[in-house]
């Protein structure tokens, strides 16, 4: 015991008592600031910038140039929970003949004659206690555009709106959709 | 080491808590990625269960599961609830169908054998597959055709294509039911097997038939049996047993009664001949079935005590056994497993099958009852083809094309039929098969075929339940390897030799539902044809219907003077002991073993797994001054002998020892080709003189020992009294 009251400042235990006190509250009242700056600034926590693929896909030229509807890629929009992304045989139905030339698109080729799958980065992810279900939506009228943006002028797709539970509450409040909890979270 | 200070010592740990608080506290990566399929499995929703209902891979007596499928990946097998066979149980081979399914030592693709004689196989297409099929197969060769027992729309194409050649469909089942089936025929009338109705009886009268493990349809006599045991509102039933090694129903039994091979069939008339002698049931019962058989006067000869002797059951037993079956019924009688294996097996099938009719209990609710036969597009699974037309191969195999399919004769055929010779003398020799086996490794052309989860199919269910059953099989994945369906493979070579068409469609898919829609296409007349065979496919089949009472013959077409004194494969001196090979519950006949879980799943009784094991009586092995693990040579009269381990076992009787199939292979997956010894190899040819059906069970041998101990792999432990792991002995593979 010596020892270490050797290594600490002579003080009176009534010091000791206040210093630790004031201590306590600042410590305290900055975790608690931090936490309500961080709540206030949150944007949903996904929006970031459009990210590099492994095939640079041009949204903009399939969706957009050539008006290819969403739903003939992403088929299980209509009748799952994922949109899902195509497979490279699905690619392979028009790029076995078109763009042969195109450098992505040999890229796209090698993975397919290997069977290898491409590892696409993920643009939009939702948390893991939600449960989303593209097909109710889809169903219900919505557009693909009211999420997920203008896809067809994105040359490589990015998240254009937060996501965050306030959108969905907003909307389905507008829509009259369910509110209770457990209709979206798990 | 430098002697360290408290300032340093102070300085370190906070430079660790504050350097761990920036890692910690650092933003992660939450770059997420997300794979395409390379080819999309079909009617998947990504992420989530998808449930087919399909045929069971691996078992033939007409089972429906449903497989959950993720992303195009089949994950788990359940039983179908609503299929009337299983009621949403499985058999334990069942469950073993998702392994086999990823198994990695499947066959993958067509393969032609460069030389007769050697292993040297080279890869090819199956463009080139069929042609060589389609010019070998053929005239001038005589064509033969070995399945397991196909039925259904497969069993149609094949039958057209057999037809067209003018050549022969042999049925191969390895611990064959020929004399079943015999028997049936002649005390019934019919060729499908009836509905033993076990839930409804109060007793069951069981010579040999472990029908809760491995007998015709064990998964619905199971469930049956559980009621027959403790069904709400009713007495307990009464089993008994009579065989020459216990069995897993014979651990269940109420009374277990040790027989010698070969009498079971004497016993039976003599348990007949108490009922009808003290009239224990009334003549007006069985009056006429008795005098189609012979009378009173042929009976006479099965007095209990003159029964008693040969047969090794008192004729103490014998009286009460006949007194207990006429007072508690309705009863059933059946028999099967070594008691029909024998020499006189389908007259000692049908000597069981007429206490049905002694007691008055055939048509009756819980006793013997009729199915109604299937529809005649999906014919019943086709029964075994008798080993004396194997053996007979041999005779002229130079001038003989061979297609063998879903079979492994060569495995399960004994060394003495010949049947390796006659592969290496035929003239061509293809095998179509999941895995390699015995017999593909004989043949010139290997066709690879797919698995039962990757195809389609239907069939009709022998063993019904009084119903007319048709089950329907559809692909669960996309095929794992370049395989395709038997069905696929006839329908494309048979109009290679006829012009005749028997079935229009280019495709298994396309037959079987052009089947169904005539069948069953309005079944549900509100909705389309189209959309009543998506109904049948989702639920797994059709079941409805009842047999006519009448459709069993008026009275039994055998005589009692057939059933004659058995015979045996070596003399009891040379040959001590009664050889009975039996089937176990996972393994099966063989076929299975490529499964290690079917492997790994202990028998019932002796808990042993992965090897081969011969039960001996321990007075016996105290005797032969054998302990277990103790490797032995069970030696034929054939000469040929097998090597094993002792499993010394009380309910062994004395001179029987009991060996399980399925062990052995030298062909197969990883996980199988050197496990155990192959019994079947060293049985003698004897054959039930009124079928020619192997008499699997009536070949004696003796063993002779090596000297060496090798613990066997159990999962009990008799050395530990308190039964905890101490020297547990563990399996492990090489993988």
């Amino acid at each position: 015991m010596e020892s270490i009251r050797a290594l600490l400042p002579r003080l009176t235990l009534r010091q000791l008592v206040v210093l630790s006190g004031i201590g306590v509250v600042l410590g305290a009242g900055g975790i608690a600031t931090a936490a309500v700056l961080i709540f206030l600034g949150a944007r949903g926590g996904t929006l970031r910038p459009a990210p590099e693929q492994p095939i640079a896909f041009d949204h903009a030229r399939h969706a957009g140039e050539l008006g290819i509807p969403c739903e003939f890629c992403h088929r299980g929009v209509e009748t799952q929970a994922a949109a899902t992304i195509p497979s490279l045989e699905q690619c392979m139905f028009c790029h076995a003949v078109v763009g042969k030339e195109n450098p992505e698109v040999q890229l796209l080729a090698a993975h397919w004659e290997e069977g290898r799958a491409v590892d696409w980065v993920r643009v939009h992810r939702l948390p893991d206690h939600v449960r989303f279900v593209h097909e109710a939506h889809i169903l219900a009228g919505l557009e693909c555009s009211t999420c997920h943006g203008e896809v067809p002028t994105m040359k490589v797709v990015k998240q254009v709106e937060n996501l965050n539970m306030g959108m969905c509450m907003a909307c389905h409040r507008e829509m009259s959709a369910s509110l209770d909890c457990a209709t979206c979270h798990k | 080491m430098p002697r360290l200070d408290r300032r340093h010592f102070i300085i370190g740990v906070v430079g660790a808590v504050g350097g761990g608080l920036v890692v910690g506290c650092a933003k992660p990566d939450r770059k997420s990625r997300v794979q395409s399929f390379v080819l999309a499995p079909e009617q998947s929703l990504q992420g989530q269960n998808v449930w087919f209902a399909t045929a069971s891979a691996h078992v033939d007596w007409g089972e429906s599961v449903v497989v959950r499928t993720v992303d195009g990946r089949a994950k788990k097998v359940e039983g179908n609830p609503e299929f009337p066979i299983n009621q949403g149980k499985t058999h334990v081979r069942s469950q073993a169908g998702v392994q086999s399914l990823y198994h990695p030592d499947r066959l993958k693709w067509p393969m032609r054998r460069r030389s007769r004689g050697s292993d040297d196989f080279e890869q090819i297409g199956w463009l080139s597959a069929l042609d060589i099929l389609a010019e070998n197969f053929g005239p001038p060769r005589d064509s033969i055709l070995i399945t397991g027992r196909i039925g259904g729309t497969t069993a149609r194409i094949a039958s057209w294509l057999m037809n067209s050649l003018g050549g022969r469909h042999l049925v191969y089942e390895p611990l064959e039911t020929t004399a079943l089936r015999e028997s049936i025929r002649k005390v019934f009338g019919v060729e499908q097997t009836p509905h033993f109705d076990i839930g409804n009886a109060h007793y069951v009268l069981s010579f040999g038939a472990d029908f809760l493990g491995t007998w015709v349809s064990p998964v619905q006599y199971s469930m049956a049996y559980s009621r027959f045991r403790h069904g709400a509102g009713r007495e307990r039933g009464l089993l008994t047993q009579i065989e020459p090694r216990m069995s897993m129903t014979g651990s269940n039994a109420d009374r277990w009664v040790y027989i010698n091979p070969g009498h079971e069939g004497a016993v039976a008339l003599s348990i007949a001949h108490v009922i009808v002698r003290e009239g224990l049931v009334g003549e007006d019962v069985w009056g006429a079935a008795l005098e189609a058989v012979g009378g009173r006067d042929a009976l006479a000869r099965y007095a209990p005590e003159a029964v008693a002797g040969a047969s090794g059951v008192s004729a103490e037993d014998i009286k009460t056994m006949a007194h207990e079956f006429a007072s508690h019924q309705p009863g059933i009688a059946i028999a099967g497993g070594p008691a029909l294996a024998q020499t006189n097996g389908s007259d000692a099938g049908a000597a069981v099958l007429l206490l049905n009719r002694i007691v008055g209990s055939v048509g009756e609710a819980g006793g013997v009852l009729p199915n109604p036969g299937p529809p005649r597009a999906v014919p019943l699974p086709m029964g075994p083809t008798p080993y004396s037309e194997f053996a007979a191969l041999a005779g002229s195999a130079s001038s003989q094309s061979i297609f063998v399919y879903d079979a492994d004769p060569a495995y399960g055929l004994p060394e003495a039929a010949g049947f390796k010779r006659t592969l290496t003398e035929a003239g061509f020799v293809v095998s179509m098969s999941t895995f390699m086996n015995e017999t593909s490794s004989y043949a010139d052309l290997i066709l690879p075929s797919t698995h039962p989860f990757e195809e389609w199919g239907d069939f009709a269910v022998d063993a019904a339940d009084g119903r007319q059953v048709v089950g329907y099989q559809q692909p669960v994945v996309t095929p794992q390897t370049d395989g395709r369906s038997f069905g696929d493979v006839l329908l494309a070579i048979t109009p290679e030799f006829t012009d005749d068409v028997l079935v229009s469609s280019e495709t298994m898919h396309e037959a079987v539902r052009l089947t169904a829609i005539n069948l069953f296409g309005d079944l549900d007349p509100t909705i389309s044809p189209d959309e009543n065979w998506i109904e049948l496919l989702r639920r797994g089949g059709y079941w409805e219907g009842g047999a006519q009472p009448d459709q069993f013959s008026s009275s039994p077409a055998w005589s009692i003077d057939s059933l004659q004194a058995p015979s045996f494969s070596g003399d009891a001196p040379q040959f001590p002991f009664q050889l009975v090979p039996f089937e176990t519950v996972s393994v099966g006949a063989g076929a299975e073993a490529v499964n290690p879980w079917l492997q790994a799943a202990p028998d019932p009784l002796t808990t042993v797994t992965w090897t081969t094991w011969v039960e001996i009586n321990p007075h016996t092995a105290e005797k032969l001054g054998l302990k277990r693990g103790d490797l032995v040579d069970v030696i034929a009269p054939t000469g040929e002998k097998i090597r094993a381990g002792i499993y010394d076992s009380p309910v062994v009787p004395p001179d029987v020892i009991g060996v399980p199939v399925g062990g052995g292979r030298e062909q197969g997956g990883r996980w199988d080709v050197g496990q155990g010894a192959n019994v079947l190899s060293i049985l003698s040819p004897q054959v039930d003189s009124a079928t020619g059906a192997l008499a699997w069970a009536a070949t004696r041998a003796r063993l002779q020992k090596v000297g060496k101990n090798r613990e066997l792999p159990t999962f009990e432990f008799f050395d530990d009294p308190r039964n905890d792991e101490k020297g547990a002995p563990v399996k492990v593979t090489s993988e």
